[in-house]
């Protein structure tokens, strides 16, 4: 290969696609071109490490060249042009938000919000995917995949303490009997691997994993979705960080190696059978916590100026960030490695583990060797920042590379790429009748894998760790109901054991209904996200959204088509409930070649994660029932419509037609509620979504060992709804309240004017009672039999 | 030298049931099967410090029993093992060269981690397969059966 990077400069298209594909660039044929015209400008041909270093820095991973390119897209006839997909519709509306308590938002590794009293603290917030890595070692790329969303949280402004870890994941059906491809995992294998990873990392680091989810679909076959969370908290004087020209370029932790060479490239092309076994990266949890150790002290001691963590591209990514803005000398050379017998190039862009550059004055440097001395986490001085506007690498005094920042940073061709839409034919006709009895729908509904509960991936997890979960997975007397959200109190951050201000974080996803239309989509997931930061009883006024975009190969004009849709569907979500985005992370090149050497795409997927501040974690909702002979409301009007439900996987309706949502009618519906919340009125909240009204009863039911009699009918609905779309219709912005009983009078005046309606009540008993308009049985089960239906029992 | 480390039989039911559900839906349907850790130290000890490492350091006295060298399966068994392939990162076999360090006062320059699974019932090549591709993954581990 030596040979033809040193004829670079003369080679032809056909020959440069060739040496990408055999160097593992993943450069397409524009960017390929750019570099060699760059190369050609200086008259001398680029180092193996300089096309590395461009190839990392304007991967899919790093640069998103997607979102933050022009596209146009073609819809219904008419076409719109985006000069930057991202600016014109995420950040377009959190800039025109312009929230005050928004400290940092899209220009460091996590997004900042206010946090607490006093306004002492931020809450930084970050949700990244590893899929690409748990597509090939399930086990290893979910422990990298939690590694490397705690180092982002570590490496945001000057450091935050990680308090809380998030999970999401979306598996190929575990009972799928479709044939695999050579090579491929089968799902039950990446999911208990997943598990594993995710379970071993965060355990290792004290730190608790307890908002999640999982969705099952054989869309996710070949490639799984792994959506891993972190947040932390941060003093509000640390979130600024600048790197100053004459601070010594600082590395910390865990030795360099071969492992995930290639990590970042990687995820810019299909997974197939010759993927590069480099790309998989080994985690060592146990480094990590050293390093968080370390740096907070060292933080906190004021010894650094700008700290950044080692991700995907290794030292080339995180010095050449850090240096973009100036530049660096780096001598390689004194990179602690774990294999001596590496290229200078493979130490520059190797993605091991549990690594992080610091920028720190050369006065500071003997204070920092003595506190990561005593963690005993290594140190090493790899250069210098300088004003030089350029990336000079050296091996032993031989140039590595030598780029100037304006073309490694601002080089990368951008040219508009086509997105078209094509509507999916909608059925809005009365759905048939279903050919099960209704309470055996219901049993089966439960049992349903993306009901059913989450306890053998949860139980796995540590979430008391630190003391501060005080909304933990599993509610009720005896943890069997699940919950909407995690409410956590970060006192072992704030060591404040008198200010009760804490947070919950939730989630929102529902790729089923991106099938039918990915605009409605993005809004159901946002809106999903913000009646579960509700039901925790969180101030959503203050409610932050993350996007966490998958799809398949944007090259191909329908997903990008979709994509936008969904960008836009984001956009009015987060103008309509004042809710801005501060952070997110996209993942394309989720497809492979099925057996048949077919393209297996996913369906294109976002998931929206969501923090608001709780401001006393005492009062915080929980979804179980908690008493006999409360009232039970629903808030939110049942539409017309089973388009993405679960009951349409069980029972043919002939109705795709998705509920209609208003976000305007939702943010309003959901600030008129929470004056009851605050007033703790409220004794439990559950969203009505997957399974509908009839499951989200009997998980309140369960979860309180508690009955009730409920009368869907009684709460608002479209004209003309069917039983079906009453009992198991998911339309949206829909939740089930339980109130106090001695409290109802002053509930139904702060709820007057909402479609807010009294259901039934909490009973004594031991069954969920559903009854029509008329008072008629329409089903009648003991909690017991739905709880181990739920359980994973027999149905 | 291989250490062998494995749960008491009157402690490993749960261990051994597990795995054999996992071969079961990986379509070998075994009689029996049970499992093993495996630290192959590679360093100048004297023979004492292999059985202090493994008596002292990596076996638990309460729940584990410990062997020198590859055992050999039980009458009736085979026995497949699992190991990193020496270009990956063994972070366990680091930890335990780091902690042999501080329990002998001598490290261990290399140490690599891995596991022995013996299996009762189903043999032969189809079962061979099916084993590796339930328990290794070929892009980082190296799978190898050893016959009775």
């Amino acid at each position: 290969m030596n040979d033809r990077i040193e004829s670079f400069n003369r080679l032809k298209p056909a020959e440069l696609a060739a040496l990408d594909k055999e160097a593992g660039w993943s450069l397409n044929a524009d960017e390929l071109a750019s570099a060699q015209k760059h190369f050609r400008k200086l008259g001398r041909p680029p180092t193996r490490g300089e096309l590395e270093t461009i190839a990392q820095t304007w991967s899919e991973h790093c640069k998103h060249k997607t979102f933050s390119g022009p596209v146009r897209l073609e819809r219904g006839g008419k076409v719109k042009r985006y000069k930057n997909l991202f600016k014109d519709t995420i950040v377009a509306a959190t800039k025109e938000l312009n929230r005050p308590w928004c400290l940092s938002v899209f220009k460091d590794n996590a997004g900042v919000v206010e946090f607490g009293r006093g306004k002492k603290w931020g809450l930084a917030f970050k949700a990244e995917t590893h899929n690409h890595p748990c597509a090939l070692e399930p086990y290893g790329g979910a422990e990298t995949g939690v590694g490397g969303v705690v180092r982002d949280i570590l490496g945001v402004g000057l450091g935050a303490k990680p308090v809380l870890n998030t999970d999401f994941f979306c598996f190929g059906r575990q009972d799928s009997k479709m044939k695999l491809p050579p090579g491929a995992l089968g799902a039950p294998r990446i999911m208990e691997g997943v598990v594993e990873g995710v379970r071993d990392y965060g355990n290792r680091m004290g730190i608790p994993t307890a908002a999640g989810g999982v969705v099952f679909d054989d869309g996710y076959m070949l490639n799984p979705l792994v959506f891993v969370g972190c947040a932390g908290l941060i003093p509000r004087d640390k979130i600024d960080k600048r790197v100053r020209p004459g601070d010594l370029i600082v590395a910390v932790g865990g030795r360099t190696g071969r492992d995930g060479i290639h990590g970042a490239t990687f995820s810019s092309a299909d997974i197939g059978e010759d993927s590069p076994a480099s790309a998989v990266q080994i985690g060592h949890a146990i480094n990590e916590k050293k390093i968080l150790d370390a740096l907070l002290r060292a933080r906190d001691k004021g010894l650094y100026s700008a700290v950044t963590d080692c991700g995907a591209g290794g030292f080339s990514s995180a010095i050449g960030e850090l240096a973009s803005e100036c530049g660096a000398v780096v001598e390689l050379d004194k990179a602690p490695l774990k294999d001596v017998s590496l290229e200078p190039w493979e130490i520059w862009v190797s993605e091991s583990q549990e690594r992080m550059v610091m920028s720190v004055p050369a006065k500071n440097l003997p204070a920092l060797k003595k506190i990561f001395a005593r963690e005993e986490c290594e140190l090493a001085v790899l250069g210098r920042f300088n004003n030089s506007g350029r990336l000079l690498v050296r091996f032993k005094g031989e140039p590595v590379v030598d780029l100037c920042n304006d073309f490694l940073h601002g080089g990368v061709p951008n040219f508009e790429k086509r997105a078209v839409h094509k509507p999916v034919a909608v059925s809005a006709r009365p759905p048939a009748k279903p050919r099960r009895p209704l309470g055996r729908l219901l049993r089966e509904i439960l049992a349903h894998p993306n009901v059913r509960s989450r306890a053998p991936i949860v139980r796995q997890y540590d979430h008391e760790v630190q003391g501060g979960t005080v909304v933990k997975p599993f509610t009720g007397p005896a943890g069997y109901g699940p919950s909407d959200g995690a409410v956590i109190w970060p006192q072992a951050a704030t060591r404040d054991l008198g200010d009760f201000a804490g947070f919950a974080a939730a989630h929102g996803i529902c790729p089923s209904v991106g099938r039918i239309d990915p605009c409605q989509m993005a809004l159901n997931a946002c809106d999903e996200a913000m009646r579960n930061l509700l039901c925790c009883g969180a101030d959503i006024t203050k409610a932050a959204f993350l996007d966490n975009f998958c799809a398949a190969s944007p090259a191909d004009p329908k997903v990008l088509g979709d994509l936008v849709l969904a960008a836009e569907g984001c956009k009015e979500a987060a103008l309509g409930f004042g809710a801005p985005f501060i952070s997110g992370k996209d993942s394309f090149y989720n497809q492979s070649s099925d057996a048949k050497g077919k393209p297996y795409p996913i369906p294109l997927t976002l998931l929206i994660s969501a923090v608001a501040p709780v401001d006393d974690v005492r009062a915080a909702v929980t979804s179980n029932f908690k008493r006999t002979g409360n009232p039970v409301y629903m808030a939110g009007v049942t539409w017309r419509g089973l388009g993405g439900s679960i009951y349409n996987e069980l029972e043919k309706s002939g109705n795709n037609a998705l509920g209609v949502i208003s976000i305007e009618e939702s943010a309003k519906l959901y600030r008129g509620l929470l004056p009851a919340f605050r007033a703790g009125l409220v004794m439990a909240a559950h969203d009505i979504s997957d399974g509908g009204f009839a499951v989200a009863a009997a998980e309140m039911a369960f979860g309180g060992s508690l009955g009730a009699d409920l009368c869907p009918e009684t709460g608002y609905a479209q004209d003309g709804v069917s039983q079906a779309e009453l009992l198991f219709g998911e339309s949206p912005s829909r939740i089930l309240l339980e109130v106090d009983k001695e409290k109802e009078l002053s509930f139904r005046s702060l709820v007057a004017g909402l479609p807010v309606e009294r259901v039934g009540f909490v009973s004594s008993g031991h069954d969920l009672t559903l009854l029509d308009g008329a008072g008629r049985e329409l089903l009648r089960e003991d909690i017991a039999v739905l709880l181990e239906c739920w359980s994973g029992g027999e149905v | 030298m291989v250490i062998e480390i494995r749960t008491k039989p009157k402690y490993a039911a749960a261990e051994d049931a597990a795995l054999l559900a996992r071969m079961r839906a990986a379509g070998l349907p075994l009689k029996a099967s049970s499992t093993a850790r495996l630290y192959r130290i590679e360093a100048e000890w004297a023979a004492g410090d292999y059985k202090k490492a493994a008596a002292g350091l990596l076996a638990d006295p309460l729940t584990d029993d410990w062997s020198l060298g590859g055992r050999r399966p039980p009458a009736g068994c085979w026995r497949a093992e699992v190991w990193l392939k020496s270009s990956v990162t063994d972070v366990v076999g680091e930890s335990v060269s780091e902690a042999a360090a501080g329990f002998l006062g001598v490290r261990a320059p290399r140490v690599r981690f891995g596991h022995a699974f013996y299996f009762k019932g189903a043999a032969g090549p189809a079962a061979e397969k099916a084993a590796a591709r339930a328990l290794s993954n070929p892009l980082i581990h190296s799978f190898k059966v050893v016959k009775r």
